[in-house]
């Protein structure tokens, strides 16, 4: 029975060796401005940015939703394609000095109509294999990419991660 | 001189959004691919209107700059009139 709760505790961005996202900040309007840190997916290449995360023990064994709040940087039209995918870190069984094969969920989302506004998409998991089998009190790398190459992400410039949250579901 | 390489040309149309969003200029009502169009059209504009271009130099200018060195002043033209904003 999904617990509908925040189960996905987010611990740390972990830039990967190569093709990272870059940590920006993206100012705001007030005074004095606010520094929000975001991670810049780039328009022309795909890009990865990975979190780590821990399931709680709250987790009641359904499946997963994520959001991904982000904004673009110059765009106002277009759409970008996000990917995410789990790297369960289980107990004396995982190995991280072993290469993993990153199985994407993905989805298409439509930019703001404003730059510095913000789009709320979600990409879904559902239990088991789907999510690596990730399990209560475990943690995982979450890796969160860009599919800047695929056919439907046509939107000019960078788009800007602000963070990623997961519930189940 | 013949047109860019198309791996160039992806160059530039990369680096162009780059630096677009390094500035957080505002591009509206365009996708990627449109932007992709617009480099390479004007990529052939400067193949077809090469010699035009030239023709526009007065001597001895035209006769005795290089092709490089003319191609420095046209870049630092259209530079010089985009921070105008002419």
């Amino acid at each position: 029975m999904a617990s509908g709760k925040p189960v996905v505790e987010v611990l740390n961005a972990l830039p990967p060796a190569s093709s990272a996202a870059t940590r920006d900040i993206r100012p705001g309007g007030s005074t004095p401005a606010e520094s929000v840190e975001v991670f810049d997916f780039d328009a022309a290449a795909d890009e990865y940015m990975d979190f780590l995360c821990r399931l709680s023990e709250d987790y009641a064994g359904g499946g997963l939703t994520f959001t991904l709040p982000w904004s673009a940087t110059s765009a106002t039209s277009g759409v970008t394609r996000w990917g995410i995918a789990i790297r369960r870190m289980q107990d004396d069984a995982e190995d991280i000095d072993t290469a993993q094969t990153y199985d994407f969920n993905e989805a298409d989302d439509t930019a703001a109509s404003a730059s510095g506004e913000l789009s709320y998409p979600t990409i879904t998991f559902t239990n088991g294999a789907d999510m690596d089998s990730w399990a209560a009190g475990e943690l995982a790398i979450v890796r969160v990419y860009r599919n800047a190459d695929h056919a439907n992400d046509t939107m000019t410039g960078d788009a800007e991660l602000w963070g990623i949250f997961g519930k189940e579901t | 001189m013949a047109v860019l390489a198309t791996q160039d040309r992806i160059d530039l149309w990369a680096e162009l959004m780059q630096e677009l969003s390094r500035e957080r200029e505002v591009i509206a009502g365009l996708t990627k691919a449109d932007l992709k169009a617009a480099v390479d059209a004007l990529d052939d504009w400067l193949n077809t209107n090469a010699a035009a271009i030239n023709t526009a130099i007065p001597q001895p200018a035209r006769a005795n700059l290089t092709t490089s060195q003319k191609a420095r002043l046209l870049a630092r033209i259209i530079h010089k009139r985009f921070v105008k904003g002419a």
